[in-house]
């Protein structure tokens, strides 16, 4: 792999693993609030 | 033999006379630099707790310099350069600071330490208000890491080399002492020394880039942050999930980001006997080793090195980069939701939590109820992260570049 293309596949990479923490961020707070509302009902 | 007698009275002084002109300029260069350092420490121009004790320990190592057995020039600091086991033996007896340098600096333990403490102190909370606009701003600020590895690669350096100084972008002193012991341990000793300088001059030069980025009616903006209210124990279990998934992902980074998490999963399980270990003795306790070992480092023959001044340069650049990447991605945010703050970009760039109050003041300066500090908080911790990825991203695939 030449230098250039590297650098878009690192960041790219690097974008790809940062954002899928958000998203398992966010569907783990969903998760876990109907978690939380199926215990208290 | 009253010569030989001053000689061995005042080995220091006598030096100066027998080294090479080289040699001596760049004491006394690093001499006057430390005293530079620790005067900017001291009336907090500079982070006090790194420079006070780098600079002091660059005019120790400079200036208490003797005459070995053997005839050699030395110091009983300590020696990085040393590998062979026996020696290494011989000379931890005998150089105070050695036995701190290698059994917790060279392997990148000390990093781990201050991450602990960086982890117990970051409310993650904030980083849950906004997670997208955070993440976004961070990866903004990541660019300097990118394209300075490209650069440095282009101006000759191993890709390793190349990349482990791309990582001074990254603004994150503990990750930049990671990286370089993983991708370029022969340049572990300037890369180090380097990055904490750098980054300590270079917030002295951020204010000015944001006056310059930032027009004064968008640095006062105020924004609505929206309160997001989540219990500790989503909290606890977000840190270890996120612990989790980042380890599975970059095992090579996995130390660090173990570190830090585990700060995080100590503060928000609120075990107050080692939060107040880690936030306190811990951390300041690394952070004191840490600047003293830099400083010691700051020999003139190890700073010698012909690729220190390339660097210093691309050290630089990598910082410079980082920042407008991440105003830039500040402006994407505004632009896109209008409820936020260009100036928060700058916070993406991960030095918990200078970057983000340099944000806050800029905000301040312009409108004094300006309040954005908890969103730079948020940008600031996910810089953390970002870093940390792109480290590890490094580290398992710089071996493709052929």
């Amino acid at each position: 792999m030449d230098i250039y293309t590297y650098f878009f596949f690192s960041y790219g990479l690097t974008i790809l693993i940062a954002f899928s923490t958000v998203l398992i961020i966010i569907f783990a707070n969903k998760i876990m609030q109907a978690f939380e509302r199926s215990l208290s009902k | 033999m009253y010569y030989d007698v001053a000689q061995n009275l005042f080995p220091g002084i006598f030096s100066f006379f027998v080294q090479d002109s080289a040699i001596v300029y760049a004491r006394i260069f690093l001499i006057l630099f430390g005293f530079l350092l620790a005067y900017l420490g001291y009336n907090r121009t500079l982070e006090p707790l790194i420079m006070v004790p780098m600079g002091i320990g660059m005019i120790a190592i400079n200036s208490g310099v003797l005459f070995m057995q053997g005839g050699g020039i030395g110091n009983i600091f300590l020696d990085p350069l040393v590998s062979d086991p026996a020696a290494l033996m011989n000379i931890m007896q005998i150089n105070f600071l050695q036995p701190i340098y290698n059994l917790t600096f060279s392997n990148g333990l000390i990093a781990c330490f201050v991450f602990f403490g960086i982890g117990a102190m970051s409310e993650i909370g904030f980083l849950l208000a906004r997670p997208w606009a955070s993440m976004t701003v961070a990866l903004f600020a990541e660019l300097g890491s990118f394209v300075t590895l490209v650069i440095g690669y282009k101006l000759g350096l191993p890709i390793g080399e190349a990349a482990a100084v791309g990582i001074i972008g990254g603004a994150d002193g503990p990750m930049v002492l990671f990286a370089s012991l993983m991708l370029a341990p022969k340049l572990f000793v300037p890369i180090s020394i380097i990055a904490y300088l750098y980054l300590s001059l270079t917030y002295a030069g951020y204010p000015y880039l944001i006056k310059l980025m930032v027009p004064e009616k968008y640095r006062g903006l105020t924004v609505e942050i929206k309160h997001v209210d989540v219990p500790k124990k989503q909290k606890f279990i977000f840190t270890i999930l996120m612990c989790f998934v980042l380890c599975l992902l970059l095992p090579v980074a996995a130390p660090l980001i173990m570190s830090f998490f585990l700060g995080v999963a100590i503060r928000e399980a609120q075990i107050e006997e080692y939060q107040k270990l880690l936030e306190s003795t811990i951390l300041y306790g690394s952070t004191l080793f840490l600047g003293l070992l830099l400083g010691v480092l700051c020999d003139a023959q190890t700073l010698m090195n012909p690729e220190v001044g390339l660097l210093v340069i691309l050290g630089c650049l990598a910082l410079l980069v980082s920042a407008i990447g991440g105003i830039i991605g500040g402006w994407v945010v505004y632009l896109v939701s209008k409820n936020y703050n260009p100036v928060i970009g700058i916070a993406g760039v991960s030095c918990v939590p200078t970057t983000a109050k340099l944000a806050q003041y800029a905000a301040k300066e312009a409108n004094p109820y300006a309040m954005i500090l908890p969103l730079a908080l948020g940008a600031n911790i996910s810089g953390v992260i970002v870093t940390a990825i792109a480290t590890g991203v490094f580290i398992s695939t710089v071996g493709l570049v052929k």
